[in-house]
């Protein structure tokens, strides 16, 4: 470390700070002051935590609970895996190499929304290319979209198609950053590629793999566009996320107050969660 | 490496897979873009059929798609200029100085990547009302630093930290003020750094559909928006049209993720590998 100068790194901190308080801090306490005066009751001033707890007794929000839930652990696991599995693959590669990482990296620059609108052409049931693709191994009819059974799957399906290739991008340059003989001595002794990735390549590269999780799960958490754009929470509230419940409660239904509690409960959560991704990341960044 | 032809054959095959997974959709939405309305909704969907530029004429030649182009263009400049400003900056004191706090104020950034933006959405949008900026593109520009700021501190550090103090030292010797060694010596060799998190920077201001819809209104529609509120309706959507300006949408960024496709794998990965 260098010698200080005091009022130096003051300079350089202070604009985000202050940028920090006016974007997010200032608002957070002003969540918690909507969602404890329960402005939509008219009572304007009234503290009161009963919002806060009504809303745990309301089926609705665990239906959003639920959904949000089952969202946002498949969608982790599903694209962390074939992320996973495609950066590993990439290790057989001799040649080609470039070719497949530019196809990979594909869906992250197509815009959310342009995706979203796009597969919604893709999996439309009478005219989509899906049906008619799946109709050559005999699959018939298969709603997507617009059937309360299907459609958390097909916004599932879309959310892995567009954030796969952030896992893979994180875990192929955690595959280049092992040291190459590490493959070499594992063929040499015999091992199977998979004993190979189990035993050695993976314990290696445990604090890459925590960290992808962790984001990889921080913004399925947090995601909105696809699924707003292809189902709106719909049919029915069968994918209706905890983000997008709030979201329509502000700007669709005029009741920013729920979306305050709401916004609350998803606050502590976040909260819990980044305490410990923090730490771990804090951690893997001294290591 | 030496692996097995059978575990090579396997592996490639995956590849493959996972290729055709990740382009056929983008395909499909390039091979719409140039069908006729005559060639959609037709049972089962055209393959083969005759091209044509009318699309792209009439998104190039609609008024909101190119008023849509323009503020994204400004929100996003807004955006990223802002988070380079606070960002820069702040990554090099976090990498160089020891204060107290700091790794408090490290993790209050990285807490911006992962709080949903709806928990405060509310609220910004009052203030911003209050302070006469609703609806505008320097508050959407604004609002854009708490997409782009996590991410330009946390991946810089990783370049910051392969500077060699010895330069800085060296500048210290010679009697230049920190900010002098900061501006002439260490940011020109962060450069590398700076292209790569501007451009990740690019890439979520220029997609960020939340805030657009919950900022804005009638005088900002960015192109996100513009896509959502144009083309929503399941009736009467034209789909050749959509796609081209799907397309259209998404060319800077491809245009910048092939240029940094490198820089990205290493900016991207760089702060987990490490």
């Amino acid at each position: 470390m260098l010698r200080q100068n005091t009022y130096f790194p003051l300079f350089l901190t202070a604009p985000v700070v202050i940028a920090l308080f006016a974007l997010l801090l200032y608002p957070t306490l002003y969540t918690f002051y909507i969602a404890f005066h329960a402005p939509d009751s008219g009572q304007a001033f009234s503290l009161s935590a009963t919002m806060f707890l009504d809303l745990l007794r309301q089926a609705d929000f665990w239906n959003n609970v639920v959904v949000t839930m089952k969202f946002t652990v498949a969608s982790t696991v599903v694209s962390f895996l074939f992320g996973l599995s495609i950066a590993y693959a990439m290790e057989f590669v001799r040649g080609g190499k470039d070719f497949f990482l530019s196809v990979f990296i594909i869906p992250l620059a197509i815009m959310p929304a342009a995706s979203g609108l796009i597969w919604r052409t893709i999996v439309e049931p009478t005219s989509g290319i899906a049906n008619h693709l799946l109709s050559f191994i005999g699959v018939s009819g298969f709603s997507w979209a617009t059937d309360s059974s299907t459609a958390l799957f097909t916004v599932i399906l879309v959310d892995v198609w567009q954030w796969t290739p952030f896992c893979f991008l994180i875990l192929h340059a955690g595959f280049r950053s092992l040291p190459p003989d590490v493959h070499e001595a594992a063929t040499i002794d015999g091992a199977r590629p998979l004993r190979e990735l189990w035993d050695i390549s993976l314990p290696l590269l445990t604090n890459v793999l925590i960290i992808t999780a962790i984001f990889r799960f921080m913004e399925a958490f947090k995601a909105f566009d696809t699924t707003y754009i292809i189902t709106q929470g719909g049919p029915g509230s069968s994918t209706e996320t905890l983000v997008l419940r709030a979201y329509k409660e502000a700007f669709q239904f005029y009741r920013p107050a729920i979306t305050s509690v709401i916004g609350l409960w998803l606050l502590i959560s976040t909260v819990l969660c980044t305490r410990y991704a923090g730490d771990r990341i804090a951690k893997g960044d001294t290591e | 490496m030496t692996h097995s032809p059978l575990a090579r054959r396997i592996a490639i095959a995956w590849l493959v897979f996972a290729a055709i997974f990740f382009m056929a959709p983008v395909l499909w939405m390039a091979l719409q873009s140039f069908k006729s309305p005559l060639d959609f909704n037709v049972v089962p969907p055209k393959i083969l059929f005759t091209p044509t530029l009318d699309n792209y004429r009439a998104v190039l030649g609609n008024p909101a798609f190119l008023s849509a182009f323009v503020d994204s263009i400004i929100v996003t400049a807004i955006g990223v200029g802002l988070g380079l400003l606070l960002g820069v900056p702040f990554s090099y004191a976090l990498t160089r100085f020891d204060f107290r706090g700091k790794n408090d104020i490290a993790h209050f950034i990285l807490s911006t990547k992962m709080l949903p933006a709806v928990v405060i959405i509310v609220p910004l949008a009052r203030v911003f009302d209050y302070i006469g900026l609703l609806d505008t593109r320097l508050a959407l520009g604004i609002a854009h630093v708490l997409l782009v700021l996590a991410v330009v501190v946390w991946v810089l550090r990783t370049f910051f930290q392969k500077i060699p103090q010895e330069v800085e030292e060296a500048g210290i010797i010679d009697g230049a003020s920190w900010f002098r060694i900061m501006v002439d010596i260490v940011l020109p060799m962060a450069r590398p750094g700076i292209v790569t998190v501007a451009g990740l920077a690019f890439l979520f201001s220029w997609n960020d559909l939340f805030f657009v819809l919950t900022l804005s209104s009638f005088n900002v529609q960015t192109l996100p928006a513009f896509l959502t509120t144009e083309y929503t309706g399941y009736l009467a959507v034209n789909w050749g049209e959509l796609s081209a300006a799907a397309l259209l949408s998404s060319l800077p960024v491809v245009v910048i993720v092939a240029l940094l496709r490198r820089n990205l794998v290493s900016g991207l990965a760089m702060g987990a590998v490490k």
